[in-house]
């Protein structure tokens, strides 16, 4: 029993090592190499996880090899475009300045109710308002929308933005990040000075607190505070 | 790509320890059969305090390539032969010649499997 429960455990470690070697993908964006490399690897590790007649050893080289032929494939993708369009496959364009491609579909093996459905799921509900579709290499639809169609931006208005950059977060569930502060060049003291500001005696209080790159603070206070507060 | 290079020497480890890994097991296996014919002739020749005192050694040598081999080799396959040595020596302890020579045979046949499962071959990869 406590030997099942060390191979489970030394298993799952070399699995949760192997997956976040091979990258940080979400299964649905994995390209089909990559696909069956990760079941591939879930398999041979529940193998000698249930039978303990097999060598743990065994399913550790398949793993370790397995990772070896991911990395190899990853590295010569990256140098050899040939290589990548023989591993990954090429995107195919569905749909071309507003009209479908019969051909192209029957290439991709692409029915018509897959397109209407992942069209759906891009918000697009009238095959009219479509310019370009491409179907990438993931089995993801990319839509690119009539100009007619396409939601108005500030730039179509011509109206002036600021710039606006990614939000840093200052405090994490009561904990002061001090790698945030440095990269704003901002010290505890003036953090601390800004939360007694709003009524905040301990940063310890504070669920959330970010600061927007225009250098407005955002705090806000955990709900068992909250209700104290109250 | 520097993750590559180490999965590469990781992987020219795997493959160096696999080859040593077979030979190794080659020539113990051999080794092996060598022990079980001088076995034979002995209980042929109705030897058997020399059979007993062989089959003894053999068992104890067995023990020591059973725990380097273990993480390695499919248990069961080496558990079997483990068994028959055991059953080897009862047989040899009261001098019972049919039953001895068919466990020394047993013996054989199961060494000869794992020869043939260990080795690098198309057969064996199909």
């Amino acid at each position: 029993m406590l030997i099942t429960l060390a191979r489970t455990l030394f298993l799952y470690t070399l699995v949760m090592v192997t997956m976040r070697l091979m990258g940080k993908r979400q299964i649905a964006q994995l390209e089909p190499f990559e696909l069956v490399i990760a079941i591939m690897i879930a398999e041979l590790a529940v193998i000698p996880m249930q039978d303990r007649d097999i060598p743990l050893i065994n399913g550790v080289i398949a793993i370790i090899t397995l990772l070896f032929v991911q990395v190899s494939f990853s590295v010569l993708s990256l140098k050899f475009l040939w290589f990548r369009s023989v591993l990954d496959g090429r995107y195919s364009v569905i749909i071309a300045n507003g009209v479908i491609q019969e051909a192209e579909m029957r290439k991709a093996r692409y029915n018509l109710d897959e397109l209407l459905e992942q069209l759906r799921l891009n918000s697009v509900f009238n095959l009219e308002d479509v310019e370009f579709a491409v179907l990438e290499t993931s089995g993801d639809l990319s839509v690119l929308l009539k100009s007619q169609a396409r939601p108005v931006t500030p730039k179509d208005l011509q109206l002036e933005t600021g710039y606006e950059g990614l939000p840093l977060v200052l405090i994490l569930d009561g904990k002061v990040m001090h790698g945030e502060l440095e990269k704003a060049q901002l010290g505890e003291g003036w953090l601390r000075t800004e939360l007694e500001k709003r009524g905040v005696k301990d940063p310890g209080e504070v669920l959330i607190a970010t600061l927007s790159t225009t250098g407005r603070l955002f705090v806000q206070l955990k709900e068992a505070v909250r209700r104290q507060r109250r | 790509m520097k993750l590559w290079a180490v999965m590469f020497l990781v992987m020219v480890l795997i493959v160096a320890g696999g080859l040593y890994l077979e030979n190794t097991i080659l020539k113990t296996t051999d080794q092996i059969s060598r022990s079980l014919n001088t076995i034979q002739e002995a209980v042929r020749n109705d030897q058997w305090s020399d059979a007993l005192e062989l089959a003894d050694r053999l068992d104890k040598s067995w023990s020591r390539y059973k725990t380097v081999w273990d993480p390695f080799i499919h248990n069961h396959d080496l558990e079997t032969i483990t068994i028959h040595l055991a059953r080897l020596k009862t047989f040899l302890e009261t001098a019972d010649r049919g039953h001895a020579l068919a466990e020394l045979t047993n013996i054989e046949i199961q060494l000869l499997q794992l020869r043939q499962q260990e080795v690098l071959s198309l057969q064996n990869v199909l």
